[in-house]
This record gives C-alpha cells, structure tokens and sequence, in this order.
C-alpha cells in the first residue's frame, strides 16, 4: 500500500495533479449547482417580495 | 428537425430539457472516471522509460483536451449566438468559459508538475506549454470583457465575436510558438514518442478523457439552467418552475 | 470613389488637428525602449541580443495605447450609429479609418525604431530587418486592435480591457516580426518572416475591417 502511494518516488509531483484535476473538476460541478440553487432562491425572494408589496 | 433546433432555444423548452440531459451525461461520466481512475492508477503498467510519473498524462491529457474542445465549442455557438442570436447558444458562450478557463488552469498545472521530474524544472518555454498559458489569456479575456459590459445580451454578442476571432487566431498562435520553439530550442521530448501505446494504458486514458468531456457537459448544462433562470426571471414560465421547486 | 477620398481627407484632417495626441504612443515607445537600458545591464552585447525583443514589447505597448483613440471620440460624438446608418460600407470605413490611424502612431513608430534600436547597441547593418519587420507588423497590430477596440468602444474606460483582450491575439506578429531582428542578428536570413507577416497583413487587411465592423455594430447596440 505504502507502494503504491510513493509512485516510485514520483508522489510528491503525481498525487498533486491527480488533486488540482479532480479538484477543477468537482470544483466546477459543485459550484454549477450552488450557483443555481442561490439564483432559485434570489428569484423566490424577488417574487415574494413583489407580491408582498401588491 | 429545424423546429425542433429553434424550439430548443427558448428556455421553458431548454430548461427541463437540459435537466434531463444533464443527469443523462452524469451517470455514465462518473461511472467511467471511477473506472478510468482506477486503470490510470493501478491498472496501467509502469513505464519502462518513465516509471511511475507518466501517469500524470492520465490527468494532464484530458484537462488539455477540453480546454481545446471548450474553446472550439464556444466558437461552434459564436456562430449560432450571432448569425441566429439564439440564446442558448448566447448563454452557452460565458457558461462554457468558466470551467474552459478551470481546465486550462489545471492542464498548466499538471504539465509543469509532469516538467518538474522529467525536465527537471517546471516552466520551460515548451511550444504546448506556452500556447497553453496564451489560451488561459483567451479564455480570461471572454470573461473579462463579459464582466464589463452591464446589458447581459450585449455581453454575450460581444464575447462570442471575441471568441470567434480567438478560434481563427489558436491555431496561428500554436504554429508560430511551435516554429518560435523549434528555433530556439530543438524538439523538447513529445509525449507521445512510443509509436504504440498500450492498451492498458491507452483505454484509461481514452475514459478518462471521455469521462471528462460528459462531466463537462453536465456542468455547462447546469450552469446554463441556472442562467437562463435568472435572465428570464420575470417571465412566466421562470415563476411556475421556482414556485414549484424543481 | 470620390467618397472615398474624402472620407481620407476628413481622417487626416482629424489626427492632423490633434497631431499632439496622436504623438503620445510613439513618445511612449521611446520611453519604453530607454527604460529597459536602465533596468538592466547597459553593456552593447547584452541590449544586442534583446533589442528586437525590447523594440517590439515598445511597439505592441504603444499601440496598444494609441488605439485608445481609434473609436472613442466617434463613439460618443454619434458618428458611428450615423455611419452604421448610411449607406457606407463599414468595413471600407474602418479600414480608411485604420490606414490613417497607423500612418500617425505606427509609422512614426517604425521611423523611430531606427534611432532606437542604434540607441540599444544593435548593429547599424542589421537595423533594416527590424524596420522590416515594424513596417509590416505595425499595421496587423492596429487592424486587429479595431476589433478589441470596437468591442470596448461603449464602456467608459475600455483601455485595460483592451489592452487584455488583444495581446494574446498579437502573439504571432511579436513571435515573427521580432524573429526578424533576432535571425538578423545571428546573421541568418529573414526572407521567411518577412513572407509570414506579409500574409499575416494581407489577411489582416481582408478579414480584420469586417470583425471590426460587427463588434462596434455591437458595440453600438446598448440599450
């Protein structure tokens, strides 16, 4: 196990990559979904606010 | 099938439309990065030249691959944005560009932390490289000419004329930094020196770059959602849809 | 025909008026190429060697201020909505507009590049490949800056953002116009760079002027 996280010695430079690929990745799907849920809720609040003004 | 296409660009026909689409590409897209992940990690045999390094490209190929294939798309919908002002295909441009500019990013990352070992330092004026670093330029530039214009129409109308003309410009880019690099530097070692590649190593490169470009498609459809939400927000059917949760 | 020379005559007659503006972006390439000098190793072989480099990084930079000037003034005067209404071919219009703006910043540029270059120790037989290589690239850079300027032309203060959206896109032009003095220095031949920013003006020329057109088309659509 300790093997096959040493890489032959290229650790330090191969599980960084794998880290900054996957992070971009998710990063960018995580965020995707947080955006839309904040705007779903802007656009409640926006039309609550109007109908409670009416 | 041409109606179809002009229904498709209004957004009560888009939004649940790309909802379904996006869950469609998901599945299959983490299935295969699992799979790919695993064959690039513990599959793959060790390089006899390379040892353990080489399966950076595991990661490094498939980020370089979209940031190309996000820019290309994005000129693909320029077209349509200003030929037909089609405004998924408006939406399409800025939405595509953010995570474009997140895996051009990280394809700069990954191939200096493959330089670092292979060429012992981690910039080199390498002729991929260096296109590399000017694509990210291209990509900042789109978002930073959307972030500064206020009417989110207009935006989208200018960026894809920038995109446009940066698709036209890319591949004149890479020739001159290639024949700038040739001069000045001799070929730096390609990647891809093996004229045949394992299969164990080729099929989970392949997944994982397939894997990548459906996870992308996710995320733009996600993003573009979300847009169109807040761009039509004071039309009917952006109320029915909030109001009912979805 | 005669449109056409008269649409020159009012361009020269403009820039003539406010020549003193349209000196600003060669001043700035002297000062740019004198500044490198005392950033670093004044010694002949040293400055040689990154004189092409220096003179063009001068070159894009005062280019890519002058375009400043290209569009604003008609932007906010309404003589491009006029223009974009008429019957004039834009892209005709653009590319007079093009011609002259380049003939009072680039080719001052490229006349100055010469004392520049001497300044910088570069060696006097070699400077016409520099010249050479200004003479065909300036013109690419203000043709495609009609573009990146078109597109900022409604905003406030577009220079940065101009100035962001254009440089990955001269890439090329630096990459073979200053190749031209390096391969000059080396005492190698610069006919192929030479041809690879003819072409690069020839389609410049050709396809420039019409993107230019549709991004202040754009430009000029807000609301």
């Amino acid at each position: 196990m300790t093997e096959f996280f040493a890489m032959g010695g290229y650790a330090v430079y191969l599980w960084p990559s794998y880290v900054v690929f996957l992070a971009v990745l998710f990063g960018a799907w995580g965020t995707a979904l947080w955006r839309g849920r904040r705007i779903r809720r802007a656009i409640l609040r926006e039309r609550r606010g109007r109908n409670d003004k009416r | 099938m041409w109606l179809w296409f002009h229904r498709l660009g209004s957004g009560p026909t888009f939004y649940p439309f790309a909802g379904r689409l996006a869950w469609l590409l998901a599945i299959p897209g983490l299935l295969l990065l699992l799979h790919g992940l695993y064959g690039a990690l513990w599959a793959a045999p060790v390089d006899y030249q390379q040892g353990q390094g080489y399966r950076m490209i595991f990661v490094h190929v498939p980020a370089a691959w979209l940031s190309l294939f996000i820019y290309s798309s994005m000129a693909v919908a320029a077209v349509v944005a200003l030929i037909w002002r089609m405004k998924v295909a408006e939406v399409y441009i800025i939405d595509a560009a953010i995570p474009g500019a997140g895996f051009t990013a990280a394809a700069l990352i990954t191939g200096m932390l493959w330089g670092k070992p292979m060429w012992g330092t981690y910039w080199v004026w390498d002729a991929r490289l260096t296109s590399e670093l000017i694509l990210l330029f291209l990509y900042l530039g789109v978002l930073a000419l959307d972030q500064a214009i206020e009417d989110k129409r207009q935006a989208a109308r200018a960026c894809a004329l920038l995109a446009l003309v940066g698709a036209v410009n890319v591949p004149i880019v890479h020739y001159s930094v290639e024949w700038w690099n040739t001069l000045h530097q001799g070929p730096t070692v390609s990647k891809f020196d093996s004229p045949s590649m394992d299969m164990r190593m080729l099929v989970p490169l392949l997944e994982l770059t397939l894997a990548s470009t459906l996870l992308f498609g996710t995320i733009v459809l996600v993003r573009m959602r979300a847009t169109l939400l807040w761009r039509e927000r004071h039309s009917r059917w952006v109320g029915e849809i909030v109001e009912a949760g979805q | 025909m005669r449109g056409v020379t008269a649409l020159l005559r009012r361009e020269l007659q403009r820039y003539w008026r406010r020549r003193g503006d349209a000196l600003q972006a060669p001043l700035i390439f002297c000062l740019i190429c004198l500044l490198f000098p005392l950033g670093g190793v004044p010694s002949p072989e040293h400055l040689a060697r990154y004189a092409p480099a220096v003179i063009w990084a001068g070159a894009l930079t005062a280019c890519i201020f002058g375009l400043e000037a290209l569009y604003r003034q008609e932007m906010a005067e309404g003589w491009v909505d006029a223009m974009l209404l008429s019957a004039w071919p834009m892209p005709l219009v653009l590319f007079i507009k093009a011609l002259v703006h380049w003939l009072f910043t680039g080719l001052p540029v490229v006349l100055l590049a010469w004392p520049m270059s001497r300044a910088l120790y570069f060696p006097a037989e070699q400077v016409s490949a520099i010249l050479y290589g200004l003479l065909l690239g300036t013109p690419v850079l203000v043709l495609l800056g009609g573009i990146g300027a078109g597109l900022t032309a409604g905003m406030g203060r577009g220079g940065l953002l101009t100035s962001l959206l254009m440089l990955p896109l001269y890439v090329p032009v630096l990459i073979f116009g200053a190749g031209c003095g390096v391969a000059a220095h080396d005492g190698l031949p610069i006919t192929g760079q030479l041809y690879l920013l003819a072409c690069m003006l020839v389609a410049a020329m050709f396809l420039a002027p019409w993107a230019s057109a549709a991004a202040l088309k754009i430009a000029s659509e807000s609301s």
